[in-house]
């Protein structure tokens, strides 16, 4: 376990130097101790061992904000931080008080305690060489399980004890501490001049129930899957986008519904508080709560005490995602959405964003049309996503399927369209939940015509 | 930043458990970053980065510890921690410390940290006024300036020992039109190795207004055709495409492990004759540039491809374990919670003797791609996909209207010996890349070329 550090006197001591200077200050800090390894060709690659520790201060004078962070946390340092951060809002007031909206710090001290849920022993259980034989053996099954499978390039097992402290002038103090296990896969295969790569991932918060070798077969079995494909004939076709894309893909327009994307005219669905924005067959629901899910939390990065909040509803937009300043300053109600680490701004974010299944199975989804492009994997998200418009081209690959029967491997297309638009057509979603790896959480998806540009 | 008595003492402890070398990299960075949304101050965040890593090689095996805490237990502890996690049987001692020397390339000014804090939001301010004055359809804009300092030490039980200093400064301007219901972005960035006084060269009212019209250019555009044609890349940040089609399948963090398509090919023709392509540590004040690498290691000009041959790959010094070829200076890092791999520094095809309009008068339908996007590469298989900011329609040799939603994909090794022809007009641009060991500065720059066919992703009819 993580060893408890208090951080109260280091607080103290900068909120002394605040109240000095008729600010206040909200301060979080942030440990981990992490370990991870990887093995190549059956021998031990890299063994990465880190203890680090970070402290952010948001400080308000006059009510403007400033911030700074440092990793040195000594006395001086951290009071040099909070100079820097008060220089911060200084000049913030200084630049341009005309329409900006005076802050305040979230004054909400009753007691909400960490999610027990999150933390336990279980790594301490396990020795070095326990550790190791897992990162071994996230290589050596995939290596195991085809010979077309001829190298696994990047695989690594990954141990994280986290803790995450925040403390503020109005008397808010919170803590919260985690454990994850995690790790991956990502294989080379070959058939002779042919090669396709593909990986798997997987995460755990208890060591037992972390499994490596899950992890390699799917991995080996994805990327020899792959080969023999071919790019598809250009033209519209009804998709079917896997539930681990879907994740991801959906992930692109998470911003949209941020009360601060409102505000900055960058959402997708700005003026549509209590619109449809999506098929009916589509529910959106950001649960903190989640038991499986790696955003569970009982408090957001202000210290308000989580809540569940309906996003969409049947294709309805029922509230956008808030923190305590953009719900005062868009008089709507505070979801408990801030985020933040300790080396950024107050933010507004997600915690687990599920998107709710359907009753369809997968294999029902790929027989509703005689045609299918089931799409296995989207790549280049940062370059083919236009987050202002919804636009959407993205290196693509999958299988063709007809009449409900798998037909070949597909590779080297892009899959265009528009996310808004996307989200009307939304045919029908799977009954498939995949255990979650991010925090996005989506079935299988089916959009009964999309781009796909190929040979 | 560290006494040399305290680093021998560390490097001595972590060579206790046997291994064949050790090395700690000690960084303290301040970075800055103001931005502006809706006219008014956005972000005002200042941070201090502080910390080392610890380094172990055994034969190939790495051993990597980091610490923020630089004081003499917090740096025992991480070299014991180290000395821990395997046992060898080398008897390697450190090697007494001499300075790696190299030539000071770089000219810098007022450091980040020191510069007047409201000049810079004037500068903002005046990103926001050009930008809404340039057009009624303007709905957002967001100017910002990103600046860093690096101070880091790098030394090993070889006995390199090596101090440098490095600043990064960036402005860039993102504005969004909208049009009856139609949205557009565009972003315009100027960046260079060097402090906050680069700024002033800067015309930032120009910035704004490129950005402006590239967006009010795109928002009416049709979508582009899909489907494989002939593409004209533009010069500057079109050199993106043989960043991540090619030069990450050059980095022997790929080559040793097999796990690349150029894996083997040295000395081999793997592109068109046309193609020399270079990474160059050594350009003053550019963007990507090095006096030392990440490993201590001064900086060099590597050919990486010469008329179409092979000539070298990014080497670090596992890398060069690993495979035997010879250290590069290319070995680079984020920040010390990154142990180093072969990176890229400011990579570009050289130029040639093509000219641009004789490029696009040679074909009948295609793509102008005047302006590249960011992109990726599977270096395994080589396969890349890259966005185009701003492109055009090549219709019987002339270009016929801007287009929009085009994203090329297509292998890196098949688009090499595709391009056809070289232009004359090389420059150079900033970008970010990453990788393995994290986010860093690289310069990708190119003249014009041809590639005779690459798959078009744009909307099926």
């Amino acid at each position: 376990m993580i060893e408890a550090k208090n951080f109260e006197a280091s607080f103290e001591l900068i909120e002394k130097a605040a109240r000095a200077d008729n600010a206040e200050v909200e301060m979080l800090v942030e440990r981990a101790e992490k370990f991870s390894a990887s093995y190549q060709k059956g021998n031990p690659e890299k063994f990465d061992a880190s203890n680090s520790h970070c402290a952010g201060l948001r400080v308000i004078a006059g009510g403007f904000e400033g911030y700074s962070y440092s990793e040195n946390l000594s006395e001086p340092a951290l009071l040099d931080a909070y100079k820097e951060a008060l220089k911060n809002a200084q000049f913030t007031a200084r630049a341009g008080t005309e329409g900006l909206q005076k802050v305040e710090l979230v004054s909400d001290t009753r007691a909400v305690p960490e999610n027990e849920s999150l933390r336990n022993e279980s790594l301490a259980t396990l020795s070095v060489a326990e550790k190791l034989d897992r990162a071994k053996t996230l290589e050596q099954i995939a290596l195991e399980a085809d010979p077309r499978v001829v190298s696994v390039p990047y695989n690594g097992y990954t141990e994280v004890e986290s803790e995450f402290q925040i403390f503020n002038s109005k008397g808010i103090r919170r803590r919260q501490r985690k454990t994850t296990v995690s790790g991956y896969t990502y294989c080379l295969a070959k058939s002779g001049e042919e090669s396709r790569m593909a990986g798997e991932s997987g995460f755990s918060r208890r060591s037992e129930l972390f499994d490596p070798k899950h992890i390699a077969r799917v991995a080996a079995e994805r990327a020899v899957a792959k080969l023999g494909a071919t790019p598809p004939e250009t033209g519209l076709y009804p998709v079917v986008i896997d539930a681990e894309v879907a994740s991801s893909f959906l992930g692109l327009m998470l911003d949209s519904f941020s009360a601060k994307s409102v505000e900055e005219k960058t959402s997708l669905f700005g003026d549509a508080l209590g619109k449809e924005i999506a098929s009916s067959k589509i529910t959106f629901t950001d649960d903190p709560f989640l038991a499986d899910g790696p955003a569970t939390r009982a408090f957001d990065s202000e210290g308000t005490a989580s809540q569940v909040t309906p996003v969409v509803v049947k294709g309805r937009l029922t509230n956008f995602l808030t923190n305590s300043v953009f719900a005062k300053r868009m008089k709507w109600p505070n979801t408990a959405s801030a985020s933040r680490s300790a080396r950024s701004q107050l933010d507004i974010g997600i915690s687990n964003f599920v998107v709710s299944p359907g009753e369809s199975t997968l294999q029902q989804l790929l027989a509703r049309y005689p045609k299918v492009i089931y799409i296995t994997d989207f790549t280049g998200y940062h370059s083919g996503y236009q987050s202002g418009s919804g636009d959407f081209s993205l290196q693509s690959e999958g299988e063709l399927w007809e009449n409900g029967k798998r037909v070949r491997p597909l590779c080297n297309f892009v899959t265009s369209g528009n996310l808004k638009q996307l989200l009307m057509n939304v045919e029908d979603l799977s009954n498939r939940r995949l255990t979650p790896t991010s925090s996005v959480i989506a079935p299988d998806l089916l959009v009964p015509s999309l781009s796909i540009a190929g040979k | 930043m560290l006494s040399s008595q305290l680093v021998r003492k560390v490097l001595d402890a972590a060579l206790h458990g046997g291994a064949d070398f050790a090395e700690i990299y000690a960084e303290e960075s301040y970075s800055s970053e103001l931005s502006m949304v809706d006219s008014k101050p956005s972000t005002a965040l200042v941070g201090r980065t502080y910390g080392a890593g610890l380094r172990l090689f055994y034969g190939h095996e790495q051993i990597y510890v980091t610490t923020n805490d630089l004081s003499e237990d917090g740096l025992m502890k991480a070299a014991r921690t180290a000395a821990a996690a395997r046992k060898g049987s080398s008897h390697s001692t450190v090697a007494p410390f001499q300075s790696t020397t190299f030539d000071e390339l770089h000219a810098y000014g007022t450091r980040p940290s020191e510069y007047d804090r409201d000049k810079k939001f004037n500068w903002l301010r005046a990103m926001d006024k050009a930008a809404r004055s340039r057009s009624g359809m303007v709905v957002q804009v967001e100017p910002k300036l990103v600046e860093k300092t690096q101070k880091i030490l790098v030394a090993n039980s070889l006995g390199v020992w090596a101090e440098d200093e490095r600043n990064y400064v960036r402005s860039m301007v993102t504005t969004l039109l909208e049009d009856k219901g139609v949205k557009q972005a565009s972003t315009e960035v100027r960046g260079t190795l060097g402090t906050s006084d680069y700024f002033e060269s800067i015309d930032f009212e120009d910035m704004a207004y490129s950005a402006v019209d590239r967006a009010k250019l795109l928002i009416h555009a049709d979508y582009a055709p899909a489907g494989e044609m002939p593409v004209v890349i533009g010069n500057g940040f079109g050199g993106v495409i043989f960043h991540e089609a090619c030069g990450h399948g050059l980095e022997t963090t790929s080559i040793a492990k097999g796990a690349s398509v150029f894996h083997g090919k040295l000395g081999q023709k793997i592109a068109h004759e046309s193609v020399t392509a270079i990474d160059d540590g050594t350009i003053a004040n550019t963007w990507g540039s090095l006096n030392v690498d990440d490993e201590g290691m001064a900086t060099k000009k590597t050919i990486l491809i010469e008329n179409g041959i092979l000539k070298s790959y990014i080497v670090d010094q596992m890398g060069a374990k690993q495979t035997g070829f010879e250290a590069t200076g290319s070995g680079r890092r984020q920040n010390y919670k990154f142990a180093p791999a072969s990176r890229m520094r400011n990579t570009f095809l050289a130029a040639g003797n093509d000219k641009l309009e004789d490029m696009i008068r040679d074909i009948d339908f295609g793509l102008y791609a005047k302006k590249m996007g960011g992109g990726s590469v599977s270096p395994g298989t080589g396969d890349y996909n890259f966005g185009v900011q701003e492109a055009y329609l090549i219709r019987n040799g002339k270009i016929e209207k801007p287009i929009k939603g085009a994203t090329l994909i297509g292998r890196g090794i098949e688009t090499l010996g595709l391009i056809s022809k070289v232009g004359a007009d090389l420059t150079l641009e900033t970008g970010m890349c990453g990788s393995v060991s994290g986010s860093i500065p690289t310069t990708v720059g190119q003249p014009a070329i041809t590639v005779s066919k690459i798959l078009v992703g744009g909307r099926a009819s």
